[in-house]
Formats: structure tokens, C-alpha cells, sequence
């Protein structure tokens, strides 16, 4: 038998045992003997490498269960049942506060801002930026007013939901502060690499989940008190 | 809770029953997305559509086969799945499009001793060269080596014959054999020029 047919009957075997004449080969040859060792050796380091467990990201779960709430998929057992007037009355109520509406309009207007940088030429995102300034001069600095507000909003703002479920609220703390940690590194992500559009897609994704989970915290309060 | 609780709570949509699924099987899901696609803000993307697929699904989950089976299997599928969308164009398991594949054997330097690799090779060596694999023969050595899938459960994931899965992993062992006898020779040349350096000084 050649080395050609014993690389042959190798690959078909693969883990099964090899035919008496293959075996007869691999006896007698160095080469092939070196590279049944070489396969086996390669083949258990990729057994160890199967048995490693990485973990990902936080951000993962915080996206995910943003998901699954969307999709309704989810419902936390602790949250109180409310009617669809209360819950309109409670996002209403929210909006009426100046300082949040603010806020919600700021970030709308720097996701519209980021979005048509991203998905625009230079030219026309920077015209789109020139006329969403132009239209944001009635709000003072739409982007420092959602960095001033939202950003720097905490979950020790809204007392009502302190005095709530205290599971509820040290959840809504902990994500809250994971979305914190994100949004400090995406930050410094941008500082160091202004052109890496990933990092700025990143850091959007983090601002948008601190939005969602100081909405949802505020709509807890609000609903809370209604009841 | 243990997991047979968290998949019937999860069945009616408790939302501490998901993050306990999600936390007991993140760990296994985002290495095989990070091995199978090498980048890891593609293996977040994939972590997350893996588990939402599985979580749109868990209604349907009877305990017949092994949760983490299914999961594990959803989760090569969304990987596959996604792959396939990317690499289209570039790969194709029926045809060997790499040139590197009309190797029939490794290939040796004249007057250079073989390098056995058994005790020499660690996991950071074999994970570099296997991210340096043509990403068909990356896919069924994962598969089959890493994740343990037999050739026919590659044959079915991958839509190809089972013929073909052995060969594309018979090609992915002999490339990174090469490979890895490639980085010890460099790692033996470096150690000869720095022991001639030091000789020297």
C-alpha cells in the first residue's frame, strides 16, 4: 500500500478502525505514522477547545430582553396589571414633564442626527445636520439637553418607584448601572477611534437602552401611583 | 430553579425563567458563534438571534431530546444560516473553490525534519490556525472535532453528502497540521536566533 491510498482509507475511516492492510502500512511507515499521531493530538486539543465556555457580553442579555419585550414574549411576574388608559395616562403624564420630554425629543434628534450621518454622503449628512440644527434652535442644544437629562438621569430620580417592589426596582438599578458601564466604554471606544462607525453604533444602541429602561422605570412609577 | 422549572415557566412567559435558561447556556453558545465566525460583535448578533429564536420557540419543546441538544442545534443552524447568507458567493461545500484544496498532501520543506505535534501544541496555536482555514474546512472541523456532531448530522446541517463532510474535514486536519508545523518551526527559529544572540553578546 502507498501513503496516497492510506490518506485515503484514513478519510473515510476517519474515528473508525482502519482495514488490516492499513494497518499493515501504518506499521511500516514513519510518515504515516507521524501523521495519524499529529490528527489524534490535533483532534484532542479541538476536544478541549469544545468543552470551553466563553461568556458574552452583558449587553447581550439587555438587548435580548429588550426583544423579547417588544414581542410581548415576556411578562414579568412582579409588574402590576394596568389598563390601557392608565398605561396611556402614565406615558402621557411622563411627556408632560418638561425636563423628559426634553430629554425624548433631544434623543430623537440625535438618533435622527446619527442616522443620516451613517447612511448618508458627507455632504448630505452634513446638510441633514445643518437643518436639524436649524430646526433644533428652538431646543436648546438637543444634544446636550438629551446628555444633560437622560444621561445623567438615575433611578434615585423617580422616588415613586423607590417605594415600589424593592425586587423591581434593585433589577431596574442593576441594569440600569450595566447600561451605564457600556455607555462609558462606548464613549472612550469613541474618543479613541471617532471614525470606527461600529463604535458609534454601539454607543447609540447603549443611549437608546438607557431611554428604554429609564421609560420603563418611569412608567412603573407612574402606573404604581395611579393605582 | 432548576432547568426543567425554567423551561416550564419560560413556556408561560416568565421573565425570570428566560434569564435563568439564557444564563445557564450563554456561555456555550456564544463560543460556538465566536469560533464558527471568528469576529465577536458577529457572535453577540448571532447569541442574541440563537436565543430569540429559542425563546419564540420554547412552546414547542417536549423533552423528548435534551435541551441543550436543541439549543445547541438551533444555535449551529442561525450560524449556518447566517454563514451561508454571507459566503454564498465564495464557498460552496460542493466544490472546491480554494486553491489550497488541490493539496493532496502536506507540504514539506526540503531538508526540514517533521515536526511531531503531539506536546507541542497548545489551544492558543490550534485557534489561530484554525481562524487561518478556508471557512468551509472551518465549518465541519468545528462541527465535528470542536462540537463533537457526527458526519451525517454534518451532512444534514450543511445540506452536502456525508462523503463530503469527511473529506472537507480530512482537508481541514491536513491544512492545519501544516499550519501548526509552520508556527513551531518559526517558534524553533526564533528560539535558535535568540540563543545565537545571546551567544554572541
Amino acid at each position: 500500500m502507498q501513503c496516497e491510498q492510506f490518506e485515503q482509507i484514513l478519510e473515510q475511516q476517519d474515528d473508525g478502525a482502519l482495514p488490516k492492510p492499513a494497518l499493515a502500512h501504518l506499521e511500516a511507515c514513519e510518515t504515516c505514522r507521524a501523521l495519524t499521531a499529529d490528527f489524534g493530538a490535533i483532534h484532542d486539543m479541538a476536544l478541549e477547545l469544545g468543552a470551553e465556555e466563553i461568556a458574552p457580553p452583558e449587553r447581550v442579555w439587555i438587548s435580548l430582553r429588550n426583544q423579547l419585550e417588544a414581542e410581548g414574549l415576556i411578562h414579568d411576574e412582579q409588574a402590576a396589571p394596568r389598563s390601557a388608559s392608565h398605561a396611556s395616562r402614565g406615558w402621557w403624564a411622563v411627556f408632560q414633564r418638561p425636563a423628559i420630554a426634553g430629554a425624548f425629543l433631544g434623543l430623537a434628534l440625535a438618533a435622527a442626527a446619527t442616522v443620516s450621518y451613517l447612511s448618508n454622503s458627507p455632504q448630505t449628512a452634513l446638510d441633514s445636520q445643518l437643518t436639524l440644527q436649524q430646526e433644533a434652535s428652538s431646543v436648546p442644544s438637543a444634544d446636550s439637553v438629551f446628555k444633560e437629562e437622560v444621561l445623567t438621569v438615575g433611578i434615585d430620580s423617580i422616588p415613586e418607584l423607590q417605594r415600589q417592589d424593592t425586587a423591581v426596582t434593585n433589577s431596574i438599578r442593576r441594569n440600569l448601572q450595566l447600561v451605564d458601564n457600556l455607555i462609558a466604554i462606548c464613549e472612550k471606544s469613541v474618543r479613541e477611534q471617532p471614525d470606527n462607525q461600529m463604535a458609534r453604533e454601539y454607543l447609540y444602541g447603549a443611549y437608546q437602552q438607557k431611554a428604554e429602561l429609564l421609560a420603563t422605570a418611569m412608567n412603573r412609577s407612574m402606573t404604581g401611583g395611579l393605582q | 430553579m432548576n432547568e426543567a422549572e425554567a423551561i416550564r415557566l419560560a413556556q408561560q412567559g416568565d421573565a425570570g425563567a428566560f434569564e435563568r435558561i439564557y444564563r445557564l447556556h450563554n456561555r456555550r453558545v456564544y463560543a460556538l458563534c465566536l469560533r464558527m465566525v471568528g469576529n465577536t460583535a458577529e457572535a453577540e448578533d448571532l447569541t442574541q438571534d440563537a436565543f430569540l429564536q429559542l425563546f419564540r420557540k420554547i412552546g414547542t419543546f417536549r423533552g423528548e431530546s435534551a435541551f441543550s441538544t436543541w439549543l445547541h442545534r438551533l444555535a449551529v443552524n442561525v450560524v449556518l444560516m447566517k454563514l451561508r447568507k454571507k459566503t454564498l458567493s465564495e464557498t460552496s461545500l460542493e466544490e472546491s473553490t480554494d486553491p489550497e484544496d488541490e493539496s493532496s498532501g502536506p507540504r514539506r520543506e526540503i531538508g526540514a525534519p517533521d515536526l511531531l505535534l503531539s506536546g507541542s501544541i497548545d489551544r492558543v496555536h490550534l485557534e489561530r490556525a484554525i481562524q487561518q482555514l478556508p471557512p468551509g474546512y472551518r465549518q465541519v472541523f468545528l462541527l465535528h472535532d470542536v462540537q463533537g456532531f457526527e458526519h451525517n448530522e454534518i451532512a444534514g446541517l450543511m445540506d452536502c453528502s456525508i462523503g463530503n463532510s469527511k473529506s472537507q474535514l480530512h482537508k481541514a486536519r491536513m491544512r492545519l497540521r501544516e499550519l501548526l508545523q509552520e508556527t513551531l518551526r518559526n517558534q524553533a527559529r526564533q528560539e535558535r536566533q535568540a540563543a545565537k544572540t545571546s551567544g554572541s553578546e
